[in-house]
């Protein structure tokens, strides 16, 4: 098929429109904002401590936000960034799959999974409370969060073929009708899943989040009268419009191109680049996904309402001046996608691995950028999530188990300074687990766990080091392994070198080692080390540039080599000095 | 007994003397003066100095100061290396990776306390049972010493993975460095910790060890000081627990005074609820820079063992394992600096004018327009009494602050100053909503203290919002720290990581790991020479359904643990649970920490009640004016001297309350002096 004849679709990142000046007390709408925020952490601190799955209280892989009745965002936890932008949708979807606001009341609770709603993998499951003032409809709460497991043909997959094989589907139903759980529904959810242990705490925690939610939005709305609180919040989105408007006014009109790649689409091994088009006119700014190559038979399609998110999360991080973004901050805001693609996948495409592309394609969108104000971005990240997902059956016991959760990878550099290592800006609130927590508790032993000396990339400010893990395995178990940028390694900026790329390779005992890209159903019998090498963030001017005192001071830390200073940063190192 | 409570802050050096057998009136001296950095010991001497306290006339000392957190905070610790477990000395600098700050890609990681370079490895494996994987190469230390020497290192902090678990490799590592180097300073992890996650413990052995020669120094020179004088008797220290210990026990532990000035703040309000019979206490301390909240149920001051220095809801910050009072504090106080943001919208700190420059009206060029401006320009603080009048209020400078403000906003300066009080009130509700309604307690059950410079500025107004019905300005507020140290018990906290199921059959497993941690707190009680009549245990769990992450602290009885005991440990956790997080569940419960308070409780002080004079409450009014009172209009009201206030008046809204150091808003309800003199305002 020629996916140039299928028309592009043109999305407003943003809901409502601005209303200009609105009446609202300043004071007033600051304290309504504050409260709102407040109201949202609450949700978030409520999932984390009574959650089971590690995925949620370390990883932060959830998000938890507050909409107003049409659906604009009005606050939200700091989380997963990449969920922070596909939730409205899904809110959206969840609604309309009940029959909208006539049909709903207080204290119900839907449950809503399908990846072209949600934007994500079917793991990814979102609850929905609306929100009542005296029978009024004020709003709605709601937390999307990964569950470990609702039996797809693995716990985790690399290797799907379509959306049916990535695990059960709640197309938006009724969890709990009124306040009474509906019994039915949650024996379905409980059958489908090969950790029922875990789920049901989880989705104990989610539900009693959005109701805290839900308790919350009503106070804000008692205290301050339903007519102040809509004045004050169009007030709210105002000022975040105005803030990402003020931004791209001040960036040169014109047309960039960003350019990424994926490794491959875990079925073959060809490499999948595509283009992101930012298009800067006056104060607003398009990101242009049309380009992007068909739909792949593997499972790295990003659904639309992750695709929006992606480019609200690039955005927001750019022209947001460091403020949680609200529904006004992404008025500015078009992304256009073409169905059929990469980034505008059609049912029954598979979407397992919708995170790598997504993620990656925020370093595209900075690639773009850079080149219209190269200043305004890092060079690229590690940009990946590396992790295994470990599972398997206790010897002793024969328990489920499974372990999972990125890692942090080496940071660009920027203009201001040298990358640090952490987290990709995608999953900028996740935390490691603590080594000695999961040798505790999972059968597996850390090797070392260290930076990786040479392998930031150079620049006038270099690029931040990657991290070396080893595991030593020491019962039989599984595991799945989605490590991209293997092939392309993070890019430096403004004559700033690139920086080592991802690997991985398992060395079973009595084998020849084995380097994995994407892979489901790894066997590792006890004693197999697995060494995973996380990239390092690209370099941000001519390494030429960096100053004698900096080198030195990276070699007498071991960032980096001697050697590697002679290669990249001969300025510095005479023979006489070196002697 | 004689007593005397010192507290050393960065600013003031306060003090406490109290003579039970002084006549009536007497009983208590107060002093405050200068501190003198870096000498800080010297200014202890001044203030007893100037009360003419000489050491026979002290039973009992002890000290509070804000040198460790300042050394911290100042990066002022000595030049420190860390020696961990090879394959690992970057656990520190990768910490846990995450990024507060998440709309900023320029975010910077708190720099590591150890530079890279001065990061160590030796060859040792232990493994979470404890076992050993690796036997510790002891060898390979002399090389490594030996550069460190080179390097001029002054201390050296000794972390090894699931040391907590079993810390032989630690102690044979400490051993053989004193052996090598005896003069440098040397902490190993598990004397501080017995906790996992090893990023954590890895910065509080860094951050303890950074310390320490500074702490040992400090505390020292102070002893040698009181020696001077006279003093013979036994000295203690106010640690971050709420309890204090001995100078001997604390000089090679500095980092567990860290927060010793604030737990002793919430420990005199809990002192103050038990002379008051009031159990139920929030306690908000309002200061130049942040304010501090923290609740104390049924007199019992909440412990958290998940401190972290300098987090802000952008910043990670350093967490630090040790056992601190649990405290919520906030980037607003009476310096906090109000601005708009790029699109024009008011803001309140986080960023304080502090006492230099200070508020505009200080005219020490202050440019910018602070809460405090906002309160001299409401009528709230008496500009002809500023600070007691030490202050002339600079109206010029303070106005020309607001108007840059006010022209921006397009607002008059009385808009301006209402808007910026409005905010400081809401970003402090906000702060006490998570010590109270967000772990499921009621306000409504609740009395607020409140002190530091600010607290009886704002005190009404907070408790009006979350209908917390009362509000105490306690007598004497400033040095209220003071009085909460003189009456606090010694105690040890040691809190353990034995992970385990709750359940009956493990009843005998639970009290065996109780009574031996006692053991070994008695042990090392007595080895230091701490006299232990009356010593006493508390035991607490941190416990969580199996399976969570994030425990609940329940207190266990001081008693054979059988497998009825267990069932109502069980039981109590559910209840804690549900009233936390509003539901129970049948799941089994698992426990992560055992946690064990020694405690030697310290004689209980009763002040004497002040005297009437029968003076009339007409008579203690000093003046009238014109105050705005915000939400509730602008009212011309009577203003109060505290200091003519007598036990028994009762004062009507709307009134002010001046003191020279604060000044107390009446704006609803009624205030009442009680017969400690205390002012409680039903609001």
């Amino acid at each position: 098929m020629d996916m140039n004849t299928v028309e592009t679709v043109v999305h407003k990142a943003g809901f409502g429109r601005s209303e200009g000046v609105h009446d609202a007390d300043p004071v007033t709408t600051e304290i309504l904002r504050n409260s709102l925020c407040s109201a949202a952490n609450q949700m978030k601190s409520t999932l984390c401590r009574i959650a089971f799955s590690p995925l949620i209280y370390e990883t932060l892989d959830f998000a938890a936000a507050i909409y107003d009745e049409d659906f604009c965002m009005l606050a939200q936890a700091p989380s997963l960034p990449l969920f922070m932008g596909s939730l409205t949708y899904c809110v959206k979807k969840a609604s309309d799959a009940v029959g909208g606001p006539e049909n709903m009341r207080e204290g119900d609770v839907i449950i809503y999974n399908w990846p072209f709603g949600t934007g994500s993998h079917a793991q990814d499951v979102v609850l929905v409370a609306p929100a009542f003032l005296e029978e009024k409809l004020i709003g709605y709460t709601a937390v999307k969060a990964h569950w470990l497991d609702i039996a797809a043909k693995e716990p985790y997959c690399t290797d799907t073929t379509d959306v049916y094989q990535e695990g059960v589907i709640f197309p938006g139903i009724k969890l709990y009708d009124g306040g009474e759980v509906v019994q039915d529904v949650y024996n379905l959810v409980m059958a489908n899943t090969r950790m029922p242990n875990i789920i049901f705490g989880d989705m104990r925690a989610q539900a009693t989040a959005v109701n805290i939610g839900a308790r919350e939005l009503q106070r804000v709305v008692k205290r301050f009268g339903y007519e102040t609180f809509r004045t004050s919040t169009q007030r709210i989105y105002d000022h975040g419009e105005a803030l990402v408007r003020r931004y791209f006014a001040d960036l040169p009109d014109g047309r960039y191109v960003g350019e990424g790649c994926v490794d491959d689409d875990g079925l073959s091994d060809d490499k999948i680049p595509y283009q992101v088009i930012v298009e800067i006119d006056g104060d607003t700014v398009r990101v242009d996904y049309s380009h992007a190559p068909p739909a792949t038979r593997g499972p790295i399609n990003c659904p639309v309402p992750s695709t929006i998110s992606v480019a609200r999360v690039a955005i927001s991080m750019l022209a947001g001046s460091g403020y949680a973004p609200n529904e006004g901050h992404f008025r500015p805001l078009e992304v256009i996608t073409r169905p059929g693609t990469l980034f505008h996948p059609l049912p029954p495409s598979p979407s397992f691995l919708y995170g790598w592309p997504a993620l990656q394609s925020i370093d595209a969108i900075y690639n773009a950028i850079g080149k219209a104000k190269p200043e305004a971005v890092p060079a690229c990240s590690g940009c990946d999530i590396p992790n295994v997902y470990w599972w398997g059956y206790r010897e002793k016991t024969g328990e489920p188990w499974a372990h999972g959760g990125g890692m942090p990878c080496g940071g660009g550099a920027h203009v201001r300074g040298d990358g640090t290592t952490m987290y990709h800006v995608s999953l900028a609130q996740s935390r490691i687990s603590p080594l000695e927590l999961a040798e505790t508790k999972f059968p597996l032993i850390y090797n070392r766990f260290e930076l990786a000396q040479d392998s930031c990339g150079a620049g006038k400010n270099r690029g931040a080091c990657g991290i070396d893990i080893s595991y030593h395995v020491t019962e039989e178990c599984f595991g799945t392994a989605p490590i991209e940028r293997q092939k392309t390694p993070p890019w430096g900026l403004q004559g700033g070198m690139e920086a080592r790329p991802n690997s991985m390779t398992v060395y079973r005992p009595g084998e020849a080692p084995e380097k994995i890209g994407k892979a489901t159903g790894l066997k590792f019998p006890k004693g197999t080390v697995v060494d995973l090498s996380i990239a390092g963030g690209g370099g941000y001017g001519p390494p030429s540039e960096r100053t004698i005192e900096r080198v030195y001071g990276d070699i007498a830390d071991g960032y980096i080599s001697e050697t590697y200073a002679r290669q990249h940063y001969p300025q510095s190192i005479s023979d006489e000095q070196a002697a | 007994m004689k007593r005397v409570a010192t507290d050393v802050g960065g600013t003031f050096t306060d003090l406490v003397h109290f003579d039970p057998e002084a006549a009536p009136g007497s009983s208590i001296v107060c002093a405050k003066v200068d501190s003198t950095p870096p000498g800080f010991e010297h200014g202890v001497m001044n203030a007893l100095a100037k009360t003419q306290i000489r050491g026979e006339d002290m039973d009992f000392f002890v000290h509070g100061s804000t040198i460790i957190i300042n050394t911290l905070t100042e990066r002022k610790g000595v030049k420190t290396a860390l020696i961990t477990t090879r394959g690992f000395r970057d656990v520190l600098e990768i910490a846990r990776g995450n990024r507060p700050d998440l709309f900023n890609f320029r975010y910077r990681k708190p720099e590591p306390l150890v530079p890279r370079y001065l990061r160590r490895e030796v060859t040792e494996r232990i493994d979470y049972k404890g076992n050993v994987l690796t036997p510790l190469k002891t060898g390979e230390l002399r090389p490594l010493v030996d550069e460190l020497r080179v390097e001029g290192v002054d201390a050296i902090a000794v972390c090894f993975l699931h040391a907590y678990r079993n810390p032989d490799h630690e102690l044979a590592a400490v051993r053989e460095i004193q052996r090598l180097w005896p003069e440098v300073a040397v902490i190993a992890s598990h004397v501080l910790s017995r906790e996992w996650r090893e990023y954590e413990r890895t910065n509080t052995t860094a951050a303890a060890a950074s310390v320490q020669p500074v702490a040992y120094g400090y505390l020292s020179g102070l002893e040698a000081s009181l020696a001077d004088r006279g003093f013979s008797k036994s000295a203690y220290v106010m640690l971050s627990n709420g309890g204090i210990d001995t100078f001997a026990a604390v000089r090679n532990k500095g980092i567990t005074m860290v927060e010793s000035g604030p737990a002793a703040g919430v420990f005199g309000a809990a002192t103050l609820g038990r002379l008051t019979g009031t159990q139920n206490l929030i306690t908000l301390d309002i200061g130049g820079t942040t304010a501090k909240c923290s609740l104390i149920e049924n007199g019992r001051v909440r412990l958290t063992n998940k401190y972290v220095l300098e987090r802000t809801p952008r910043y990670a910050g350093y967490p630090l394992l040790v056992p601190v009072v649990d405290i919520v504090e906030i980037g607003n106080g009476g310096g906090s600096i109000a601005w708009l943001d790029d699109a024009g919208k008011l803001r309140v700190g986080p960023r304080s004018a502090g006492a230099d420059p200070g508020p505009a009206a200080y005219g020490r060029g202050g440019k910018d327009f602070t809460t405090t401006d906002a309160h001299l320009l409401t009528g709230r603080i008496d500009p002809g009494h500023f600070l007691g009048g030490e202050i002339k209020v600079d109206l010029d400078a303070m106005n020309e602050a607001a108007g840059r403000l006010c022209k921006v906003m397009n607002v008059s300066r009385e808009e301006l100053a209402r808007g910026v009080i409005r905010i400081a009130n809401n970003n402090m509700v906000n702060a006490l909503k998570l010590v109270s309604l967000n772990r499921g307690y009621d306000p409504r059950d609740f009395s607020l203290v409140v002190f530091g410079g600010g607290g009886g500025l704002h005190g009404t107004d907070l408790a009006r919002t979350l209908q917390i019905p009362e509000v105490i300005v306690p007598v004497n507020a400033s040095v209220f720290s003071c009085w909460g140290m003189m009456q606090t018990d010694l105690r040890r906290d040691r809190i353990v990581s034995v992970p385990l199921v709750l359940a009956v059959t493990n009843a005998s497993e639970v009290d065996t790991t109780f009574r031996k941690l006692e053991m070994q707190l008695r042990a090392e009680l007595e080895s230091d020479r701490v006299d232990t009549a009356g010593l006493g245990f508390q035991r607490m769990l941190d416990m969580r359904y199996e399976g969570q992450e994030h425990t609940v602290k329940v207190d266990v009885p001081d008693r054979l643990i059988n497998a009825e005991v267990v069932e109502q440990i069980q039981e109590k956790f559910r209840d804690d649970y549900e009233r936390e997080y509003s539901y129970r569940l049948s799941s089994q419960i698992e426990v992560v920490n055992f946690h064990v308070a020694a405690v030697v409780p310290v004689e209980q002080v009763m002040p004497a009640k002040p005297g009437k004079t029968g003076r009339g409450v007409k008579d203690c009014i000093r003046s009238e004016r014109q105050v705005d009172f915000g939400p509730l209009d602008v009212h011309r009201c009577a203003i109060y001297e505290r200091a003519l206030l007598e036990p028994g008046m009762l004062i009507e809204a709307p009134a002010i309350i001046d003191e020279p150091d604060t000044t107390i808003v009446v704006d609803s309800g009624r205030a009442r002096v009680d017969d400690f003199g205390n002012i409680r305002i039903e609001v």
